[in-house]
C-alpha cells in the first residue's frame, strides 16, 4: 500500500516534471543550466599581446552574458594555441576530451584554418572573432562563423575613405593620388594588401611602391623608409604587427619621411601600446579597422550600455583598458554567448548554425558598430570597417559619417620639421 | 646619396649586431658553446633599463651601469647552475641546455611582464642628426659608439690583465692552458658573466631603438651567430667587422632586392664562408671545432 | 672501434628484446588505436607522438649514429610536407606518391647540403644548418607562384584512401607507425651492419676511420640523405593530418629543435631512444597543458624548459641508456 503509493507520487512528480519542461522552451534555463565552450587563442609565443586580448574580451562577454541570465550560464575552457599543430592537438582535447562542441577562437589565420578542419570534421562550430584569411569561409564549411571582417574588407574601406575623405581634403582626383604600400609579408599583410591593391586599381589610385618585409626578422627599416621616400607618395599605407609598427615610425621620424596621409590596417597602429609609446607624435596617423569606439550616437540606446558595462568589467578584472583586439573579441563572442546561444538553446552544433544564420540585426547594433547577418558560407555580410585617428594620445573613429567620433584632423599631415 | 645613406644606415644597424655579438664572440670562443640564451639575455637587459626608467625615473645611459653588474651576476649564475654541468659531456648537452633556459626565461618573462610591447620613449628616441639629406639616428649612433668603446675596453682587459690572458689562453688552448696552471673553471665563469655583461651594454643602449616583448631575443640570436661566425670565433675585432659587414649588406640589399629577401644575401653569404672559410673572415684556426 | 662495440652490447636490454617480446609489442602497437577508439584525444595524442618520433628517429640516424648535430631539419620537413601538398593541391597527385616524391627530393637536397657542409664540425655544421632552413623559408615565402607565400597551403579533405584522409584517426595511427618504424628499423640495422660501424666510427674519430680506410665523405653524406627522406615523409604526413601548412613554421627552428629535443632526451644513437623520447615529451605536454588550462600562456612551456635543463643536469645520456644502466646493475647486484 505505502509503496505504491509512493511509485504513484514519484510518476506524478516525473509527469509533471515532463509535462513542464515540454511547456517551458521559452526559459531553457530549466533544461540546461550551463554550458561549456572552448576558448582557444594563441597566449604564449610571439602572438601572445594579441591572444591574450582577444581571451580577455571573450572572458568578458561570457560574464556579462552570464550576468544577463537569458540562456544557460556559459563556462569557459580556455587552451593556449601558439602554433597550428598545438591548435589542432588542443582543439582535439576540447572536443574529443572536454565533449564541448563550440569553439571560440583562434586570432591567427593558420590556426584558424588548421582548427576549422578539426571542427568540421567532428561536427562542432568554430566561432571565430579575429582570424582575416578569406579562405577560412570560402571552403564550404557548415560550422564556421566569422563575424568579423576578412581581409578583402580592408582594401574598400581605405580606399572609399581616400576617395570621399582625403581627396577632397588634398585637392588631388584619385589618379593623383600617388600611394605607396609597406607591408609585413606573413598571412595577414599579403591578404590585406593585395585588398588594397585591387581596390586601389579599381578607384584608380596609383601604387607607386610596395616594400614588403619579414616581421620577426627585421631590426632596421631605414632601406624600407628610403624606397618610400624615393618613390615620393602622397598616401603611405601601412599593414603592420606591433614591434614593427613601432620602429618603422621611429625610424620614419629619424629619416624626416613624409607623406600627406599614413594610414595604417588593423594590428600595429589600433595597439594601444603604439599610443603610449608615440604620445603625441602618434598624433595624426589613420588605422582602418574594426572600430574601437564609436560614436556612442550611433549605437543603439542597450549596446551603450553594454559599452560602460564592457569597459568597467574589463578595467577590473585586468587592470588595463581594454585595446581593440579586446572589443573586437568581446563584441564577436558577446553575439554568440547572448544572442546566438540562447536561441539555440545550448551548443548543438545544427542549433547553432540553425540560431545563427536566423540572425539580422542592423548595423550599430554591436558594441564596434556592425550589423549582424551571416550568409550561408558563415560570413558576416554587415561586418562594417572604419577609419581611426589618433588625436591627442586617443584613438578615434572619425569616418564613416555615421559612426565618427571626431573629426578627420591633420590631412595633410604636417612634416616631422613642422611638427611640435 | 642613397648610396651613402644606405652605407650610414647599414653602419649603424651593423654597429648594433656587433654590440649583440660582441658577448657571443667571448663566450662562443672560450667555450665553445652554441649559447641560444644570449639573446634572452637581451631582452631581460631591456626590460630591465625599461623597469628601471619606467619604474625610478632612472636615464637609460645611467641605468646602463646598474644593468652590466645585474647581467653579469645572471650569467655567472647561469653558468654555474647549469651550463658547467653540461659543458663537460659534449656540445649537444650544452646546446640543449642554453635552449632549455631559454625557454625558461621566455616564458618567464611572459608570466612576470606579459605580452606588452614596452619601449623607452625618451628625446632620443627619434632624434637624428642631420646633414643635408643625410640622417643619422641618435640612438643607433650612440650604440654604435657604445660598441666602440666596450670593445676597447674588453680588449684592453683582456690583453693586460692577467685574467684576461688567461681567457685568452684558454680560448686557444684549452689543455694547454690548463697545464699552466689556468683554473679553467673559473675563466669560464668569469666569460659567461663578461659575455653576459657585453649584451647587457646592448641591452640598454637599445631599449630605446627596440619595443621589448618576451621573444625579442630571437630576432637577433640567428643574425648574431652569423656576426661572430663571419668574425671568427672569440675575435672582437672580427665580431665589430662582422656586424658591420652583415649590416651594410643587409641595408644594401634590403633597398635594392626587397625587404622581405633581404635575411636570403646574408645567410647565403654566410653559408659561402663557412664552405670557404670555416675559421671567418679574421679569425684563426681552431683545432677543435675547424679541421 | 671499442667505444662502438661497448656501447652495442651496453643496450642490448633494450635494443634486442626477445622473440617473444617482439609478440607481445606488436599485438600491443595494433590493438592501442582499437582500445582507444572511444579515447580519441589519446589517440591523437599518440598520433602526434608517433609523427614527432619518426622525425627526431630520422634526426637521430645523422644525429645521433653520424653525429652530425644538425639544427635545421626543419628544411626537410618543410620539403616533405610542401612536395606533397603542392603536388595534391596543385595536380592532385595522391600524397601517398606525394611523399615518395617529398623524401627523394629532400633526400637529394641532403645530400648536396651533405656535400657543402663535409669540412665543418660541430656548432658550425648546425650554424649552417640552421641557415639553411631559414633560406628555404625565405624562399617559400617569397615564391608565391609555387607555394602561395605566407598564406601557406591549406589541403582540402576529401576522404578516402588515395587522398590520404580519413574519417577515422585509425588509419592515420598505422601510418604514423609505418613511418616511425623506418628510422628504428634502419637504426637497428646500423647496429649489426658494416656500413653502421663504419658510421660510428666517423663519428667517434673522423682521423682514425679514415686511416682504416674507411670512405668517411661517403658514409656522412648517404646518412644525411637518408635521413632527410624519411624527415620528409614525417614532414608530408603532418602536412596531412593538420591540413594546413605555413613557411613561418614549417621550416622554423623550433621544428628543428624539436626532433633534435626528443632524440635528445631519449638517447643519442639509440633506436628506441628518439620514440622514448617523443612519448615523454608529448606526453608531458598534454598532461601539462591538461593541468594549466586556462592558466596565462607560458607556464608549461616553462615546465618544458625546466624539464630539458633537468634531463641534461641529471640525466645527459638520455632516458633509455639510463634506464638500461639502472636496469643492468640492478640485475648485477642480486
Amino acid at each position: 500500500m505505502k509503496r505504491s503509493k509512493f511509485v504513484s507520487i514519484s510518476l506524478l512528480l516525473l509527469i509533471v516534471s515532463l509535462f513542464v519542461n515540454a511547456c517551458s522552451p521559452s526559459d531553457p534555463r530549466a533544461d540546461s543550466h550551463k554550458v561549456r565552450v572552448g576558448v582557444a587563442f594563441p597566449t604564449s609565443g610571439n602572438l601572445a599581446k594579441i591572444g591574450q586580448s582577444c581571451a580577455n574580451g571573450t572572458q568578458i562577454a561570457a560574464d556579462m552574458a552570464n550576468a544577463r541570465g537569458k540562456g544557460p550560464k556559459i563556462e569557459l575552457a580556455k587552451v593556449d594555441v601558439p602554433t597550428a599543430v598545438t591548435g589542432v592537438h588542443e582543439v582535439n582535447r576540447l572536443i574529443l576530451k572536454e565533449k564541448l562542441q563550440l569553439i571560440v577562437g583562434t586570432y591567427a589565420s593558420p590556426i584558424s584554418l588548421a582548427a576549422s578542419g578539426i571542427t568540421e570534421r567532428n561536427h562542432a562550430v568554430l566561432w571565430e572573432v579575429a582570424a582575416t584569411d578569406p579562405r577560412l569561409t570560402r571552403r564550404g564549411l557548415k560550422y564556421v562563423f566569422r563575424p568579423n571582417p576578412d581581409a578583402t574588407m580592408y582594401g574598400p574601406a581605405t580606399i572609399q575613405f581616400l576617395e570621399e575623405v582625403v581627396a577632397p581634403e588634398l585637392g588631388l582626383k584619385n589618379g593623383e593620388m600617388k600611394m605607396a604600400l609597406i607591408h609585413e609579408d606573413g598571412d595577414y599583410g599579403e591578404g590585406v594588401a593585395a585588398s588594397t591593391k585591387k581596390a586601389a586599381k579599381k578607384a584608380g589610385i596609383p601604387i607607386v611602391e610596395e616594400v614588403r618585409y619579414n616581421a620577426k626578422a627585421t631590426n632596421d627599416m631605414s632601406s624600407a623608409i628610403l624606397r618610400l621616400k624615393n618613390a615620393k607618395p602622397d598616401i603611405i599605407n601601412m599593414v603592420q604587427y606591433n614591434t614593427d609598427a613601432q620602429l618603422f615610425w621611429k625610424q620614419a621620424e629619424q629619416m624626416d619621411l613624409n607623406a600627406k596621409v599614413f594610414i595604417g590596417n588593423g594590428a600595429g597602429q589600433s595597439s594601444d601600446n603604439f599610443g603610449q609609446t608615440f604620445g603625441d607624435a602618434a598624433n595624426g596617423v589613420l588605422d582602418t579597422s574594426s572600430a574601437i569606439s564609436i560614436n556612442p550616437r550611433a549605437l543603439s540606446p542597450e549596446m551603450r550600455k553594454i559599452e560602460e558595462e564592457f569597459q568597467k568589467r574589463y578595467k577590473k578584472k585586468f587592470g588595463v583598458e581594454p585595446d581593440l583586439i579586446a572589443r573586437l573579441a568581446f563584441s564577436s563572442a558577446y553575439i554568440l554567448f547572448h544572442d546566438v546561444i540562447p536561441k539555440a538553446g545550448g551548443t548543438d552544433p545544427d542549433q547553432i548554425r540553425k540560431a545563427a544564420l536566423s540572425l539580422d540585426k542592423p548595423i550599430g547594433s554591436t558594441l564596434v558598430g556592425w550589423g549582424v547577418k551571416f550568409d550561408e558560407s558563415g560570413q558576416n555580410t554587415r561586418a562594417a570597417m572604419s577609419v581611426m585617428q589618433w588625436q591627442g594620445g586617443e584613438l578615434a573613429v572619425v569616418y564613416p559619417e555615421k559612426f565618427k567620433k571626431r573629426e578627420p584632423a591633420m590631412i595633410p599631415l604636417p612634416k616631422w620639421s613642422e611638427r611640435k | 646619396m642613397i648610396f651613402l645613406q644606405l652605407l650610414i644606415s647599414g653602419i649603424l644597424i651593423g654597429g648594433v649586431y656587433a654590440l649583440i655579438s660582441l658577448g657571443l664572440t667571448l663566450i662562443f670562443g672560450v667555450m665553445r658553446i652554441v649559447n641560444f640564451v644570449h639573446g634572452d639575455m637581451l631582452m631581460v637587459a631591456m626590460y630591465l633599463s625599461y623597469w628601471l626608467f619606467t619604474l625610478y625615473s632612472v636615464e637609460l645611459y645611467t641605468g646602463l651601469f646598474l644593468v652590466i653588474p645585474v647581467l653579469a651576476a645572471l650569467g655567472a649564475l647561469i653558468y654555474w647552475g647549469v651550463i658547467r654541468f653540461a659543458i663537460r659531456r659534449s656540445h649537444e648537452a650544452s646546446i640543449l641546455a642554453t635552449i632549455g633556459i631559454s625557454i625558461v626565461i621566455q616564458n618567464a618573462a611572459l608570466l612576470l611582464w606579459s605580452s606588452d610591447y614596452r619601449s623607452v620613449h625618451n628625446e632620443w628616441a627619434t632624434h637624428s642628426l642631420q646633414w643635408g639629406d643625410l640622417r643619422i639616428s641618435a640612438p643607433l649612433l650612440i650604440a654604435f659608439i657604445g660598441a666602440l668603446l666596450v670593445t676597447g675596453l674588453v680588449f684592453a682587459f683582456l690583453h693586460y690583465t692577467y685574467l684576461g690572458k688567461a681567457i685568452r689562453a684558454a680560448s686557444m688552448d684549452r689543455f694547454a692552458a690548463i697545464l699552466m696552471g689556468v683554473n679553467p673553471q673559473r675563466i669560464f665563469t668569469v666569460s659567461f658573466a663578461i659575455g653576459t655583461a657585453l649584451v647587457g651594454v646592448a641591452g640598454a643602449l637599445l631599449s630605446s631603438v627596440y619595443a621589448v616583448h618576451p621573444t625579442l631575443g630571437t630576432q637577433f640570436l640567428l643574425i648574431s651567430f652569423v656576426v661572430v661566425v663571419l668574425g671568427g670565433l672569440g675575435s672582437l675585432r672580427g665580431a665589430i667587422l662582422g656586424g658591420l659587414l652583415i649590416g651594410v649588406v643587409e641595408t644594401v640589399s634590403a633597398y635594392f632586392i626587397g625587404a622581405s629577401m633581404k635575411q636570403l644575401v646574408y645567410l647565403l653569404l654566410f653559408l659561402v664562408i663557412l664552405i670557404v672559410k670555416p675559421a671567418g673572415l679574421f679569425g684563426k684556426r681552431i683545432p677543435e671545432v675547424n679541421q | 672501434m671499442m667505444n662502438v662495440m661497448t656501447e652495442v652490447k651496453k643496450q642490448r636490454n633494450f635494443a634486442y628484446p626477445s622473440a617473444r617480446g617482439y609478440g607481445a609489442a606488436a599485438l600491443l602497437l595494433t590493438l592501442l588505436p582499437f582500445l582507444l577508439q572511444n579515447q580519441l584525444y589519446y589517440l591523437d595524442t599518440l598520433i602526434l607522438a608517433l609523427l614527432w618520433a619518426s622525425a627526431a628517429g630520422a634526426w637521430n640516424l645523422a644525429g645521433g649514429y653520424g653525429g652530425l648535430l644538425s639544427l635545421g631539419h626543419a628544411a626537410f620537413f618543410g620539403i616533405g610536407a610542401y612536395t606533397s601538398s603542392l603536388l595534391f593541391v596543385k595536380l592532385n597527385v595522391s600524397p601517398w606518391l606525394g611523399m615518395v616524391a617529398g623524401a627523394v627530393l629532400a633526400g637529394l637536397m641532403g645530400w648536396f647540403i651533405g656535400m657543402i657542409t663535409l669540412r665543418m664540425k660541430g656548432p658550425f655544421f648546425g650554424l649552417a644548418t640552421i641557415a639553411i632552413s631559414e633560406v628555404l623559408m625565405i624562399t617559400a615565402v617569397n615564391w608565391t607562384e609555387l607555394t602561395q607565400g605566407s598564406q601557406g597551403v591549406n589541403i582540402p579533405y576529401k576522404p578516402g584512401f588515395v587522398n590520404m584522409a580519413f574519417d577515422s584517426k585509425i588509419p592515420y595511427y598505422f601510418i604514423a607507425l609505418a613511418i616511425c618504424l623506418v628510422p628504428y628499423l634502419l637504426a637497428r640495422w646500423l647496429k649489426e651492419s658494416k656500413f653502421g660501424y663504419e658510421l660510428m666510427a666517423v663519428r667517434d674519430n673522423e682521423a682514425a676511420a679514415q686511416a682504416l680506410g674507411i670512405h668517411t665523405v661517403r658514409v656522412k653524406v648517404v646518412i644525411i640523405a637518408v635521413s632527410s627522406s624519411i624527415t620528409a615523409m614525417a614532414g608530408a604526413f603532418y602536412a596531412q593530418y593538420v591540413t594546413v601548412i605555413e613557411p613561418y613554421h614549417e621550416f622554423s627552428f623550433s621544428v628543428s629543435i624539436q626532433m633534435v629535443l626528443m632524440a635528445m632526451i631519449g638517447g643519442l644513437g639509440t633506436a628506441s631512444g628518439p620514440i622514448f623520447g617523443s612519448l615523454v615529451v608529448t606526453g608531458l605536454d598534454t598532461f601539462l597543458r591538461d593541468v594549466f588550462q586556462g592558466a596565462q600562456g607560458g607556464i608549461q612551456a616553462m615546465m618544458y624548459g625546466s624539464l630539458l635543463v633537468l634531463v641534461v643536469l641529471f640525466v645527459p645520456e638520455g632516458l633509455i641508456p639510463w634506464f638500461t644502466r639502472r636496469f643492468r646493475s640492478g640485475k648485477g647486484e642480486k
